[in-house]
């Protein structure tokens, strides 16, 4: 989503161990826009950016501790719809 | 569910409807969003403490292991009132001289500690949707002496300042309160200067999301 939007070096930097439900969990993320943009506006990468999160997501969680199934899921553009409620 | 389920599919339909999957969220949906974010946020003005699951106030600058020199200089009136579920900082140090933007800044609290850093060559933005959460930055702003740092009352769907004018956005637990994500990230985009860095601190959704539209409005933000 990003990435879609013109963003460069997008990096999940990494999880905040707060989450605020079951099914969310705590991130940062950066982000930068190019220095000349012509290039990259418009630009509609989907699958670059996800393959970013499945290897930070592959990294952190060799152990299993997330399925498969769940790591797909894990996403900005698949998330980001739940969070900060009690 | 497959890769792209939900992935390429948040995007906009007519003029205001927004797709999260194959459900349909529409102007009346987001009317509902904003009404339940409205009364929660209304609350937390007051005092966001025991309406989260994460350590909010003090308790939460700390364990976020925001600068404890910076945080020194909050009084507990304006530490109390943080409710950010990371820290956007940890990812990069605002410069002197440097102009930010905090989108959905709440009662102020990253905002300040970003006027801290840039210092009075740069100057801050704080945007916000609440007003009851407006008005606690504003109580905040007031006691400090931070004329570099203002206040907008706006939604991050719709930025109302100029291309290119900051060097960074900051956004701490707001964008998965926003409804349409590709119309705001897109904003934050335009408000950038080239170069210019976007940190978010975040929570991101880990377990499918509801297939019907009801359940999504219903469950917004859990
Ligand atoms: C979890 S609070 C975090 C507040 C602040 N960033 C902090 O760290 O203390 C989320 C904030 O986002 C605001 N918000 C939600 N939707 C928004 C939108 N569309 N535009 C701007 N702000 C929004 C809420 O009113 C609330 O103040």
């Amino acid at each position: 989503m990003l990435h879609e939007v013109g963003f460069d070096h997008t990096q999940m930097v990494r999880e905040t161990g707060f989450n605020s439900s079951p099914v969310t969990r705590g991130v940062l993320i950066r982000a930068v826009k190019p220095a000349t943009t012509a290039s990259n506006e418009g630009d509609n990468d989907m699958g670059g950016l996800l393959n970013k999160y499945q290897e930070f997501f592959d990294g952190a969680y060799k152990d299993g501790a997330l399925s498969a199934r769940t790591k797909i899921l894990i996403s900005l553009g698949a998330s980001l719809g739940a969070g900060c409620e009690p | 569910m497959t890769k792209g389920d939900h992935i390429g599919r948040v995007a906009q339909t007519r003029a205001s409807n927004v797709l999260y999957g194959s459900a349909v969220i529409t102007t009346k949906d987001k009317g509902k969003i904003a009404t339940s974010i409205n009364g929660k946020y209304r609350k937390v003005a007051q005092n966001p403490e025991g309406l989260f699951k994460y350590p909010t106030g003090k308790a939460g600058l700390d364990a976020l292991q925001y600068d404890p020199e910076l945080v020194r200089l909050l009084p507990d009136s304006i530490a109390e009132s943080y409710c950010g579920p990371g820290n956007p900082f940890s990812m990069g140090a605002i410069n002197k001289g440097e102009s930010v933007l905090d989108i959905g800044c709440g009662a102020g609290v990253d905002t300040i500690l970003a006027g801290m850093m840039a210092g009075t060559d740069g100057y801050v933005t704080g945007l916000e949707i609440v007003p009851e959460m407006l008005q606690r930055a504003q109580n905040n702003l007031r006691e400090l002496d931070v004329s570099h740092v203002s206040l907008l009352e706006a939604s991050a769907e719709q930025l109302p300042l100029p291309d290119k004018s900051f060097d960074v956005v900051i956004s701490n637990g707001v964008f998965n309160l926003v409804v349409d994500k590709v119309k705001a990230l897109k904003e934050v985009f335009r408000v950038l200067k080239p170069g210019g860095r976007f940190q978010i601190a975040d929570q991101i959704r880990t377990g499918e999301m509801p297939k019907e539209t009801s359940s999504i409005v219903k469950s917004w933000g859990r």
